[in-house]
This record gives C-alpha cells, structure tokens and sequence, in this order.
C-alpha cells in the first residue's frame, strides 16, 4: 500500500508542529510539505499534488476555505480542516470536507480522522472535487466581500487585494484584473466577481467590465444613450446603456 | 315613527349668559385646564440646577401671578363687558384676586408635585443607563480580550510542546494563567494602571513569541514612571492584536511590533506600531471590531477628550495612536 502523502498547512508554526507531529507518527501518511499561508498552500498542492491537506481555516490574508475555493476542481485533494472556533467547524463539515480537527488536537481525535480520509480516498466519487470547491467558494463569501484575488503563474500562486484592482474585462475564460500598467489573469466569471465584490466600492458599467468606483475620474453621457467612463491612468471605457441605472446611482 | 325632542323652555341663550349659568367663578378653572400642559411644559423647562433655587422659585412666582392677574382681568370682561354697572376694574381687582389665588397656587402645588415625581423617575433611569453603560464597557473590554483564536492556538502550542520540550510547554503555561489571572482581576474594573496594562500585553506578546516561532519580535518602551498613569482596561491589547494579526500574520519573514507609552505635559499618548503589510494594501481588515470598540470605550471614559487614529508606520506598517489625559490612577475603594 502506498502512503497518504499528506500536507499541512497553518500559520502559526507551533500549532502546525502538533498535526505534523502526528501525522509523522502515523503509519501509512507522508509529510511531504508544511505550508505557512495560504499562499503556500496552494503552491505546495499545485506542485506535490497530495493526497490529503491538513489545513488551518482562520488564517490571515487567505483562509482555509478562500485556500479550496481557489483550487482547480480536478486536482482536489482530500481535505482535513483545523479550527479553533467551533463555528468554522461545522462550516467545514458543510464544505464536504472528510473531517475537520478542533485545537487542541488529541491523537485519538486526529486518528479518527485519518480514518475517514482512508476511506474517502479509496472510494472517491467523480464530483468531490467540484463539490467541495463550489462550496468552499460558498462558505468563504459567508465570511464577507471579497477582498482578494488568488490568481495564479504555473504552479505559483499570488494574491491581488482587490483595493489595488482598478478596473477588470473578461479574457476568454478568465478575468483580467488591471492594476495600474500591468494585469492579473484571475479564474472566475463577471457574475462571480460582481456578486462576491462590496457593491458600494465595484460597480458593473458592461457585460464584460466591472471598475473601481474610487477610481473613476469622469462620466460622459454618449449619444448611444450610455456613457463613457474615464478611469485613472487615461483609461476610458464604454458603460452600456443596460447598466445606466448603476452608472447613474453613482453620480448621485 | 320619530318623537320629536322637548324643547327647551324660555329664549335660547346667548353666550353671556351661558357663561353664566356655567357660572363666571369657574373661569378660573377653565383656564386652569387650557393651561395645564402649558404650566407643566414651563415647570419642566425650569432647570433648578442651572438656574440656582432662588431663581426657580421667582419663575414660578412670577408665572402663578400672572396666571391670577390673567383670569382675573377675563372673570372682570366676562362679567361687566358693556355693562352700565361696571365698576373701576381697580375696584374689582382685590376681590378677583382673592377668588383666584387659592385655585391657582393649588394648581402650581399639583404642576410642582406632578414634575418632581417625572423629575426622580429620569434621575433614576439616568442612573440605570449610566451603570448600564459602565457593564456594557466592562463587557466590551473583556470580550474583546482573549480572542478564542488566540486560547486554541495557544493551547495547541502547548500540547505541541509537552511533546518536544516540557519545559517550554511549563513556561508558556504559566504565561497563559497569568493572562488569564489578569482578565479575571480586572473583570471589575473600568480604568487601571498603565503597569497593569502593559504586564497584559507583555505576556501576550511573549506568548505569541512562542507560538510564531521566532517570526515575531517585539519592544516595549515605557518609562517606569507612567506605571501608575490612569488607563482604560484592556486598551492596548486590541491594538497589539491587530498589529500581530496584520504586521505578522501570514508573513513568512514575521515583523516586529513596539508599544510605546510617553507622558507629555497633561497628555498620555500611546502607541503601537507593526512593521507589516501597512494600510494600503488591506485597509477592509484594519478597521476590525476591536478598533471600533476602542473608539467607543476612548469615548465613554474621556468624551472628546481623546486622539484615536490608525497612520502608516515610519517606512512601512501601521501606528496606532492614542492620546488620552495624563491621570494618575486611583484604587478603587472597595465595596463593603
């Protein structure tokens, strides 16, 4: 039987040392990798591909959840959440996670778990992976607006703050956010992107384009019956006459 | 079939004498229920404590006798208006004057009784929301303490160490009970010595030293002498949380972060400062409920007598700052 290659993932290295510990201890599990964030994380997942991830929901900057949302459904690992609130654990559940660990973590508790992960590892359906994806997606706009974009470089990952996008278009099947000169391909839908965003600092002007209200600089009516948006950085851009009302509340 | 009413007998009255059958002594009291709510707005209006008793005590006067002045000249027009046996007002005034007096200075006695009784039932609700307002204080200072965040995290340091260095695990134990001796100290208090405070975050930070390894340095600059200085509990730690969360959190190189306290002339200012992300790239989270509840309870304890703000540090990072009046801190006397 080959090992469960197994990544663990917190922030605060002492707490991340316990499940190491364990899973070290473990017969049939792999420590291949120990993440710091979230960030590593999903450097370490896209690069080791594991089996398993041991991973800490309350994590600065990316969470546990943000961490699954943002991972390519087909390559989805099994996915064990540690939390030290009881309400991120029961989020975890609903997530379709195998378990999730409670901190402090005992070794009996932490068994049990590995067990489960055995047995969602040996008979693993088709849809796990998109399951736990579009729920992670879920459970992390639960915890507000979106105020990052996790986009990634082969098997680099990056964070844009969504404070630092400008504006962004659709690109085939991505979303190119600008900022300033340079721009960020980003996977994920206008309709994603606008229902995840705080509506008072992003507005919809187009079917493909969202900006940064802070940044928008003048609003001309066209004879067309839209407008044409001015953005910092000489950027101008076309509103379309079916989001005038949006545009319109912004003037107001 | 409809039976028709009686009727009454004799010519329809004018409006003269239906006064005086309703009787022109009445007037008095007529007027007295026309002006009642305007007498108990006046009696409310009148602020003992602003104005001084005597002066209290001379409106009231003035009003009563201007009410009798006032139903006496209508009683004297009701009566005697294009009457040819009207006297000089001058000889009908005294014994206006006598029928009005009592029924007035009752009604004052009513009015008075009526806004002392609304006066002690707003004394005593001002009472209640002011104590109202110190628990709800307390409650904020203490929950915003001990984030459970950080007690699990903690807790899981610890049993990581009692595996690898028990020693260790003792000593961050012991860190834990002190923090957790303190919080259970101060539940009572509002306002503590600035020592207190910083024995607090001195321990939070130590234990958080151990729990980011050695990613997390910190400094404390605080001069002996300010130990004794007046604080609000609980005031810093939000601050130091925020700058560990912000300036430390998630960096894999960690950050440094330095709580300084200096007294200038009558002011005490504060400071926390992280060397991390700073304000711009992640201005949504600065502003937690920690931070807003720190504006609240800056506000409760000194009104607008306090500086919050929230900068960017010397070349990255964040300051927290505030400035608050320089007190020296007084026990509280203990309740018997």
């Amino acid at each position: 039987m080959t090992a469960i290659r197994v990544v663990a993932v917190d922030d605060e290295p002492l707490a991340r040392e316990r499940v190491s510990t364990l899973v070290r201890e473990t017969d049939g599990l792999e420590l291949i990798g120990e993440g710091n964030n979230g960030i590593e994380a999903l450097d370490l997942i896209a690069r080791l591909q594991p089996d398993l991830v041991f991973i800490d929901v309350e994590m600065p900057e990316l969470s546990g959840f943000g961490v699954i949302a943002a991972l390519d459904d087909a390559r989805v690992p099994a996915v064990i959440f540690i939390t030290a609130f009881e309400q991120y654990a029961l989020k975890a559940f609903e997530v379709g996670a195998v378990d999730y660990l409670q901190k402090p973590v005992t070794r009996q508790r932490f068994a049990a778990a590995v067990t489960r992960a055995r047995e969602r590892l040996a008979r693993r359906s088709e849809d796990y992976g998109l399951t736990l994806v579009s729920s992670a997606t879920v459970a992390e706009r639960a915890r507000g607006y979106r105020t990052r974009f996790v986009v990634r470089r082969g098997n680099t990952h990056h964070i844009v703050p969504a404070d630092q996008v400008d504006w962004m278009d659709v690109a085939d099947n991505y979303l190119s956010l600008h900022v300033g000169p340079k721009s960020h391909l980003w996977r994920g839908t206008m309709k994603q992107a606008e229902d995840e965003l705080d509506p008072d600092r992003f507005v919809r002007i187009h079917r493909s384009a969202i900006v940064a209200v802070d940044r928008i600089l003048t609003v001309r009516t066209h004879e067309s019956g839209g407008h044409v948006i001015e953005i910092k950085g000489g950027v101008h851009l076309r509103s379309s006459r079916q989001y005038t009302d949006r545009v319109r509340a912004l003037l107001r | 079939m409809r039976r028709a009413l009686p009727r009454l007998p004799g010519p329809a009255p004018n409006f003269r004498t239906l006064l005086f059958m309703l009787g022109v002594g009445s007037i008095v009291w007529y007027a007295a229920a026309i002006s009642l709510p305007l007498l108990l707005f006046a009696a409310r209006r009148i602020a003992v404590e602003r104005q001084g008793r005597a002066r209290a005590i001379v409106i009231a006067f003035a009003i009563v006798l201007s009410m009798i002045a006032i139903t006496s000249v209508i009683q004297y027009v009701a009566i005697y208006r294009g009457s040819p046996m009207r006297p000089g007002f001058s000889a009908y005034a005294p014994q206006a004057v006598r029928q009005n007096v009592l029924p007035w200075i009752a009604l004052a006695g009513i009015v008075a009784v009526v806004e002392a009784r609304r006066r002690a039932v707003h004394a005593a609700l001002d009472r209640e929301r002011l104590r109202a307002k110190v628990a709800e204080q307390r409650l904020i200072a203490l929950t915003g303490q001990l984030h459970p965040h950080f007690l699990f995290n903690t807790l899981q340091g610890i049993s990581t160490l009692i595996h690898r260095d028990p020693d260790a695990a003792d000593e961050m134990l012991a860190k834990l009970s002190d923090l957790l001796r303190d919080l259970l100290r101060h539940r009572d208090h509002v306002l503590v010595p600035l020592g207190d405070e910083i024995r607090y975050a001195r321990t939070y930070l130590e234990i958080s030293q151990a729990r980011f390894a050695d990613r997390l340095q910190f400094r404390i600059d605080v001069a002996p002498a300010l130990d004794q200085a007046s604080v609000p509990l609980f005031i810093l730690q939000p601050l130091v949380e925020n700058a560990l969360a912000h300036g430390i959190g998630g960096r894999a190189r960690g950050g440094c972060v330095v709580v300084t306290a200096r007294r200038d002339g009558e002011r005490l200012h504060l400071e926390v400062e992280d060397d991390g992300a700073g304000l711009i790239t992640s201005t949504t989270l600065r502003e937690g409920i920690g931070l807003s509840n720190t504006r609240e309870r800056l506000r409760a304890s000194f009104g607008d007598d306090h500086g919050f703000s929230l900068g960017s540090g010397a070349d990255r990072g964040a300051v927290a700052r505030i400035n608050i009046p320089f007190r020296v801190h007084e026990p509280p006397v203990a309740s018997p």
